[in-house]
């Protein structure tokens, strides 16, 4: 412990020996079993950040010196992480601020003034903490939020207010959901990851392959080999499900509601093509040279 | 790729589990990949199922940069090719030769007494000089030869061989003087010492002293080099800080005490409300000392900061009764208003070294970092609120440190200078 008190340079920052066991305990509660073995507890003390620990709980405290370091590493990161999560300067700076505001504790609890960096735990970088912090903001105060559009701008494109059809309710054939789900159900976390990255999150091929430390062809045929895995399962479920192979592959082909939205374009299409021609050969009839 | 059938992407995302989300860290030392093996598995896990906690480990995570310069890329292989030649191998080691073949003469020939040389980085004073050349002669039993003895000498040396001559610091030690052989050593020595004797005798280290008067006629030891710039020794010197305080701006030539342990002058703000101020303003005077003093009692080098806290040294700062920004520079005696952006209505004014703060009504916040000379509006906000109440005090206790107070009793601080601020 004393070792990684003066690793840490916690007492620089005014922590006593006791006060930074005492931040090490707050970390081992929140991520050890309670009966934990003590190799596993020296194991876990010796992978965190310490020196980036003892900032953050200095800065939590309000120790000035530490906010002065605290500013000169991460001020403008924070303005560029908050860029490059929303993409927009006035999102970001807002959403920078935010973080900003919350860091330093603008709320109090009991008196005491309450900072988001008293949550840091060090497991990672501070850095990348803050990073995941500002995602989370942005994740969970930005993209929930519907779009405001002006009235006016509508009217100008053109835009109509028409009421949103509703769909009719989807009849799926239970069997092929049950024999879906079988399938699904015995993908491994990865692989389960891997095809909703890609087919439900639209994430590219090298964002799941940095997020895995994996190289991206191997992703790519990971994709390609579940893809292909999980139709041949589906099918033999199925199977098993008393339809025949054909009757399977046509199950997984084709989605009812694509169907019958195919068909309202058709019909809405042919209906458009035919209005009143006879009334116009009439109009132009009459127009004639005179 | 293979298409997934739509059903099969719809109970992908239908059979979500509505476990609790991983802390922060944990998503962190994910995306680090810095997590054990089996809190890694888990976190994976509910990676699989939680749709946000994928968006935000993927937001989290730093983009590469994907833009290699092809250019850059091609290049290299050709760049290194051509490296490779022995054509830019033999020059580089002509060049090298060149360098050190300069390096030896420029010191062969450099003139010994360059009196006190501050060095720009070296936070020691180096001397070229010591004190007691004469006893080193007589200690080493030889006699001083007359003109045309010491001539030949030196030019033999300087056909010879060369010396390498080490003065250490700090100034207070006898210089040490590195030799390749006992004999060459001495015969050094003396070529340098006779080069010395032909030179007046500078003055020993304590003798620049604050009382002493500056050592005379040689023309390199009446000046004292800092950081590049000179400094003409002042016939009647004085107490540094007491000249240095009593400069006041526009002040055209400065005393500098050599001193080999000097104390540790650091810098100092002081605010305080004079007496003849209305109760409303504030009044600030500031001091400065711009020449600091390191531990071991050598001198910092001058930075523009240094040149325009000297300008603005001895001012002092206050607002009028009509909301106009004042500054005196004859210790509150007179006072002169300083024209801020063409603004008026400041109540309150806070200055450190050159960087001054004037506040006033509405919000109204004026910054200049030159001493008054340009003045920038800042506009602080806090979670896109805008200040807007009336400033009734600023305390900057440095550039970057401050806090204003308005009618309202808002606090507003910033520790970067202003570029952001919070509101308590």
């Amino acid at each position: 412990m004393e070792e990684l008190y003066r690793k840490s340079g916690a007492e620089k920052f005014g922590f006593s020996s006791g006060q930074f066991a005492a931040i090490l305990e707050e970390v081992g509660t929140r991520f050890l079993a309670p009966k934990a073995a003590s190799e596993e507890t020296r194991a876990l003390y010796v992978s965190l950040k310490l020196e980036e620990l003892v900032l953050a709980r200095a800065c939590a405290a309000g120790h000035e010196r530490a906010w002065d370091t605290f500013l000169v590493r991460y001020r403008e990161k924070l303005y560029d992480m908050a860029t490059g999560i929303a993409r927009q300067s006035s999102a970001a700076r807002e959403l920078a601020d935010g973080i900003y505001a919350d860091l330093y504790g603008t709320t109090e609890r009991d008196g005491k003034r309450v900072s988001k960096l008293a949550s840091y735990c060090g497991r990672g970088s501070l850095e990348g903490w803050l990073r995941t912090v500002m995602a989370q903001e942005f994740v969970n105060r930005y993209r929930k939020q519907k779009r405001l559009v002006s009235l006016d701008e509508e009217s100008e494109e053109g835009a109509q207010f028409t009421a949103k059809p509703s769909d009719p309710p989807a009849v799926v054939d239970p069997r092929v959901e049950s024999a879906t789900d079988e399938a699904l159900g015995v993908l491994n976390s990865e692989d389960r990851y891997v095809l909703s990255a890609y087919y439900l999150d639209g994430r590219t091929l090298a964002e799941i392959a940095r997020t895995l430390g994996r190289h991206e062809s191997t992703i790519s045929r990971k994709l390609d080999k579940l893809a292909k895995s999980l139709r041949k399962q589906i099918v033999a479920g199925l199977a098993l499900r008393g339809m025949s192979r054909r009757q399977a592959e046509e199950a997984l082909e084709v989605d009812v509601r694509d169907v019958s939205v195919n068909i309202r374009k058709h019909l809405t299409q042919k209906s458009g093509a035919q209005t009143f021609p006879e009334k116009k050969a009439e109009a132009g009839a009459a127009d004639g040279p005179g | 790729m293979e298409q997934l059938p739509k059903i099969v992407q719809e109970r992908l995302q239908a059979t979500a589990t509505p476990e609790p989300h991983p802390d922060p860290d944990l998503l962190t030392a994910f995306a680090e990949k810095s997590l054990a093996t089996r809190e890694h598995a888990q976190v994976l896990a509910h990676l699989a199922h939680c749709a946000d906690c994928r968006e935000i480990v993927s937001l989290a995570q730093v983009e590469e940069q994907v833009e290699v310069p092809a250019i850059a890329a091609s290049a290299a292989p050709a760049r290194l090719a051509w490296m490779r030649g022995p054509v830019l191998r033999w020059g580089a080691v002509a060049a090298c030769i060149a360098v050190v073949a300069g390096a030896v003469l420029i010191r062969q020939h450099r003139p010994p007494a360059q009196a006190v040389k501050i060095a720009s980085k070296a936070p020691t004073i180096a001397l070229n000089q010591d004190e007691t050349f004469s006893d080193k002669v007589s200690s080493r039993g030889m006699t001083v030869p007359g003109p045309e003895g010491q001539k030949e000498i030196v030019a033999k040396l300087e056909r010879d061989q060369q010396v390498k001559l080490a003065v250490s610091a700090p100034a207070k030690a006898a210089h040490s003087v590195r030799a390749q052989a006992g004999a060459k050593q001495e015969l050094a020595d003396s070529t340098r010492e006779l080069k010395l004797l032909n030179r007046p005798a500078p003055r020993p280290l304590a003798a620049l002293s604050p009382s002493a008067p500056p050592p005379p006629s040689a023309p390199s030891s009446s000046a004292v080099v800092v950081g590049g710039q000179s400094f003409p020794l002042n016939k009647a010197a004085k107490d540094s800080k007491t000249d240095i305080a009593n400069a006041g701006v526009g002040s055209a030539s400065e005393t500098v005490t050599v001193v080999s342990a000097a104390p540790e002058m650091g810098t100092s703000a002081v605010m305080a409300k004079t007496s003849n101020a209305p109760s409303t303003t504030q009044t600030v005077e500031v001091k400065r000392d711009p020449f600091r003093h390191n531990a071991s009692g050598g001198l910092q080098s001058r930075t523009t900061e240094d040149v325009s806290a000297a300008a603005a040294l001895g001012a002092r700062w206050t607002t009028s009764p009509d909301g106009q920004v004042q500054r005196s520079t004859d210790g509150g005696k007179t006072w002169q208003p300083v024209p801020v952006a063409g603004q008026s209505g400041f109540r309150a004014v806070s200055a450190y070294q050159s960087d001054i703060w004037a506040g006033g009504d509405g919000g109204l916040l004026y910054h200049s970092s030159d001493g008054g000379a340009h003045w920038t509006q800042v506009k602080p906000s806090f979670l896109g609120t805008p200040l807007t109440a009336n400033i009734t005090h600023i305390e900057f206790p440095d550039t970057r440190h401050g806090k204003l107070t308005t009618s309202n009793q808002e606090t507003w601080a910033t520790m970067d200078g202003g570029a952001t601020w919070l509101k308590r």
